[in-house]
């Protein structure tokens, strides 16, 4: 029984970290440079992705750090940050 | 008789009692006009939603009330045209709070959009030249059609709304009209659809090395067809 529920904590335990990545961490500081530069070069990543798989991993990497501006940031910053993926995200189209 | 006697006192006591809460509940301690409008103008600067606005309000309310019944009217006046100023501009400042929440969910929106629709042309089936081709220009008709139909029921509702006016605008027929104006809303959202399908459809093309016309949305003269390579790779997701 005891290893039972050792295996199910460990399973979870996997499922849950599975996919993840080490998620971002955002200062106050490097709030600006995330919001003008770093949305530019990952939304650029993403519209430039030669394969599906490349697109994949650069939107996982861009709403990464969406999230963390959004749950670490906000404000301004935030959406600055949407602004300019956004610009480049849309001159695909 | 004796039971009946304590029912009733029973209620009135609980009435009483009731009723005694409920004005505690609402009661405002007051001091001077001046010092209370303080209290209320340091609060509206602090105004952050619109929860909070509406509360401060409340209190306001509350204290006007109160001067009005334990003095006068003119004390009541005075302390509404001593908040009156902060309170406009906490109303002002949450207008603005609005306003901007709207435009972060738009951005929000576009950028997740925007993703969503890039995904959507990485999973698209290969596509040649003519498909693309025919696949925008059957589009194109479908919302040549559907303007088409705009068009009349525009025309419809305009004929529709002079008879109004003259049977003197009865609930019936006003709800007939409300349904005919949200047919176009629906006519209006179908090509929003359709547009998206075409957008969905030209970066796909492009992805998979094809050469869209800037001016019209036909292919060029001669476009190249689209690798075999890249092909594969497309198609692998929607396996």
């Amino acid at each position: 029984m005891k290893r039972l529920f050792i295996l199910c904590a460990v399973a979870l335990a996997s499922v849950a970290c599975a996919d993840r990545g080490p998620a971002v961490e955002i200062s106050a500081d490097d709030a600006l440079g995330v919001a003008y530069d770093k949305s530019v070069e990952l939304a650029t990543a993403v519209a430039e992705a030669k394969s599906y798989e490349e697109f994949v991993a650069a939107r996982a990497e861009l709403e990464k750090y969406e999230e963390a501006m959004r749950t670490q940031i906000g404000g301004e910053d935030y959406e600055i940050f949407l602004q300019s993926a956004n610009e480049v995200l849309s001159n695909i189209k | 008789m004796k039971r009946k006697i304590f029912a009733i006192l029973g209620y009135t006591a609980l009435v009483a009692v009731v009723l005694l809460m409920s004005q505690c509940e609402s009661r405002v301690t007051l001091t001077t006009p001046k010092k209370d409008a303080q209290r209320i103008i340091a609060l509206a600067k602090g105004v952050e939603s619109e929860e909070e606005l509406k509360s401060i309000e409340k209190l306001a309310r509350k204290y006007e009330i109160a001067y009005e019944r334990m003095y006068n009217g003119a004390a009541s006046l005075e302390f509404k045209r001593l908040t009156n100023d902060a309170l406009r501009e906490a109303s002002q400042l949450c207008d603005e709070i609005h306003a901007k929440n709207d435009q972060l969910n738009a951005l929000k929106s576009e950028f997740a959009g925007a993703l969503d629709m890039l995904d959507a042309a990485w999973s698209y089936e290969a596509l040649t030249a003519e498909k693309y081709a025919e696949a925008i220009k059957k589009n194109e008709l479908r919302i040549k059609k559907i303007n088409a139909k705009i068009k009349q029921a525009e025309a419809e509702i305009q004929a529709y709304s002079d008879k109004l006016i003259e049977a003197g605008y009865p609930a019936d027929m006003l709800e007939e009209l409300g349904k005919m104006k949200d047919g176009v809303t629906k006519y209006e959202s179908m090509i929003k659809v359709v547009e998206s399908e075409s957008r969905i459809l030209t970066i796909a093309y492009k992805l998979q090395g094809g050469e869209v016309a800037l001016e019209n949305t036909e292919p060029a003269a001669e476009p190249e067809e689209p690798a075999t390579e890249q092909q594969s790779t497309t198609e692998e997701p929607t396996e």
